[in-house]
């Protein structure tokens, strides 16, 4: 999945005619007052107020807010559902006890957390957090406890040859099987975290990227509203290619990935 | 055998049991019943009043209402969108990398926009559902074009097939099982999206909207059993498109 569409050069161009002719099209709307619509944004003006926003920092601010909380909350849920996918995918009795409900509680739509969080811990930091570790728990407990299960038997005898004590075996064996299906649970949930940063501060923020769209959308500042859009794209785009380069590090010793 | 599965079967319940047996417990004797727990007895008894008064029957009904025009209109988006990007290295490296662009923006980051576009309109609603299951569904149907043996190109070949024949001949059938998950995928999609488009658009009516209301006004009993129908919804939404799956996969050996 991860390279959805073939790259390269003529690719590259090919790809850049439609967008092209879109922000063109969009500009001599603009120019030639095809349109009176105060709705349409001519590309110029949210060029200007992308860099109007960078200049008075309100953008730079407002995304490292938003980065902080993603980065924190997918840690958090991240690790937990590490712990709690390993944990499933090792011990039968475990998953006996606990897979039911997990499994149960995976049903739920994230977003139905949403006010139930807001109820118990309310609308501070506690809950945006909360509510990011929460959506990123369930794909990573998900991704690794199947990672962990399908790593083949005759792998796992080789820590019982050399008789391993339980943690070296995890250390050595299971982990690193199952890293490929960690990695994909990983970037599954990064996306995810993203979704979830937006929501968490449309609803209850007073700083972030997600609250910026929400009070350009109430003062009818299509362009901000725009930019902002642009800017989550580029810093869920980033942290994505940073997890892609940690993966192909983390996995420089399989001889193909994907 | 018999037993295992019972002994496993009975684990499954010790943790809810536990949790349920604890809340009551915690609950109980409060003379002042904290506003954010309500007792178990609360919980069920407002279930049976909601159920009877037909209120989740009905907000259920317009959440529905909402989700099948927003999965319709992308399931059939997605699978022209696919299926031309698939059969066409052209469009594909036309489409592709817009699509993929459009894709990095999280669905949520589009409400406003849509919310300044349309309003706090039914179509806004629709258009935001319809585009969170356009995305797995174009990506399934795409890849599901493109795993098209060369065996079967070199049979159309052979007869002689035109693109359209060869497209209805080959190519679908073997995306089928692709285009399939993608309709199961988007349907949980969509599913999610409702409640989204019900959280964040201020809009009346739908079971998510009937969550948010609950919240307002500290009715944790409803929270809870909303969140469970919810969940329970989505969940068979997702069993119903398994089964219209494997019906539909039936003759694959």
């Amino acid at each position: 999945m991860k390279k959805q569409f073939a790259t390269s050069a003529s690719t590259l161009f090919l790809g850049f005619i439609i967008p092209t002719l879109i922000i063109i099209s969009m500009e001599i709307v603009a120019r030639f007052g095809l349109t009176t619509n105060q709705l349409f944004v001519p590309p110029k003006l949210i060029f200007e107020t992308f860099s109007d926003l960078l200049k008075s920092g309100d953008l730079p601010r407002n995304l490292a807010i938003s980065t902080l909380r993603v980065t924190t909350g997918f840690i958090i849920g991240a690790f937990a559902g590490l712990v709690f996918g390993a944990a499933m995918g090792i011990s039968r009795t475990f998953e006996d006890y606990a897979g039911p409900l997990f499994h149960g509680l995976r049903q739920i739509p994230v977003l139905a957390w949403i006010p139930l969080l807001m109820l118990w811990i309310g609308i501070g930091e506690d809950f945006k957090i909360w509510f990011i570790a929460v959506t990123v728990f369930y794909p990573m407990a998900l991704n690794t406890s199947e990672g962990v299960k399908g790593i083949p038997m005759s792998i796992l005898e080789v820590g019982h040859v050399f008789e391993f004590n339980r943690l070296k075996q995890f250390w050595t064996i299971i982990l690193p099987a199952a890293l490929p299906s960690i990695f994909t649970g990983l970037r599954l949930s990064l996306s995810i975290a993203w979704m979830a940063v937006v929501g968490a501060e449309l609803v209850a923020a007073s700083e972030g990227i997600g609250y910026m769209m929400y009070t350009g959308r109430q003062q009818f500042q299509l362009d901000t509203v725009m930019v902002c859009i642009i800017a989550i794209a580029l810093a869920g785009y980033g942290m994505s290619l940073v997890m892609e380069w940690i993966e192909a590090f983390c996995l420089r010793w399989r001889r193909t990935v994907e | 055998m018999d037993l295992q599965k019972l002994v496993q079967k009975t684990r499954g319940l010790v943790i809810p049991l536990v949790i349920l047996i604890v809340w009551w417990l915690a609950t109980r004797n409060d003379a002042h019943p904290s506003p954010i727990l309500p007792t178990p007895e609360k919980v069920y008894a407002s279930l049976l009043s909601l159920l009877n008064e037909g209120k989740i029957a009905a907000n259920l009904q317009q959440s529905l209402a909402k989700v099948v025009k927003g999965f319709l209109v992308g399931i059939v988006a997605g699978f022209i969108l696919g299926t031309l990007m698939g059969l066409s290295r052209t469009v594909e490296k036309l489409f592709g990398p817009l699509f993929n662009a459009v894709r990095q923006v999280p669905i949520l980051g589009w409400i406003p926009l849509l919310i300044l576009w349309f309003g706090q309109t039914e179509l806004a609603k629709v258009i935001f559902i319809a585009l969170g299951a356009l995305y797995p569904m174009t990506l399934n149907t795409f890849d599901g074009c493109r795993q098209l043996k060369r065996e079967y190109l070199e049979v159309a070949q052979v007869f002689e097939y035109g693109r359209l024949r060869l497209l209805w001949r080959f190519t679908l059938p073997s995306a089928l099982p692709a285009i399939l998950a993608g309709i199961r995928v988007s349907m949980s999609e969509a599913w999610l999206l409702v409640i989204g488009a019900e959280i964040f658009f201020k809009a009346r009516g739908g079971i998510g909207d009937m969550m948010w209301e609950a919240k307002e006004r500290v009715r944790m009993d409803v929270v809870f059993i909303t969140i469970l129908i919810i969940g329970l919804i989505g969940y068979l939404l997702n069993h119903a498109m398994t089964l219209l799956e494997s019906r539909l996969l039936r003759w694959r050996v």
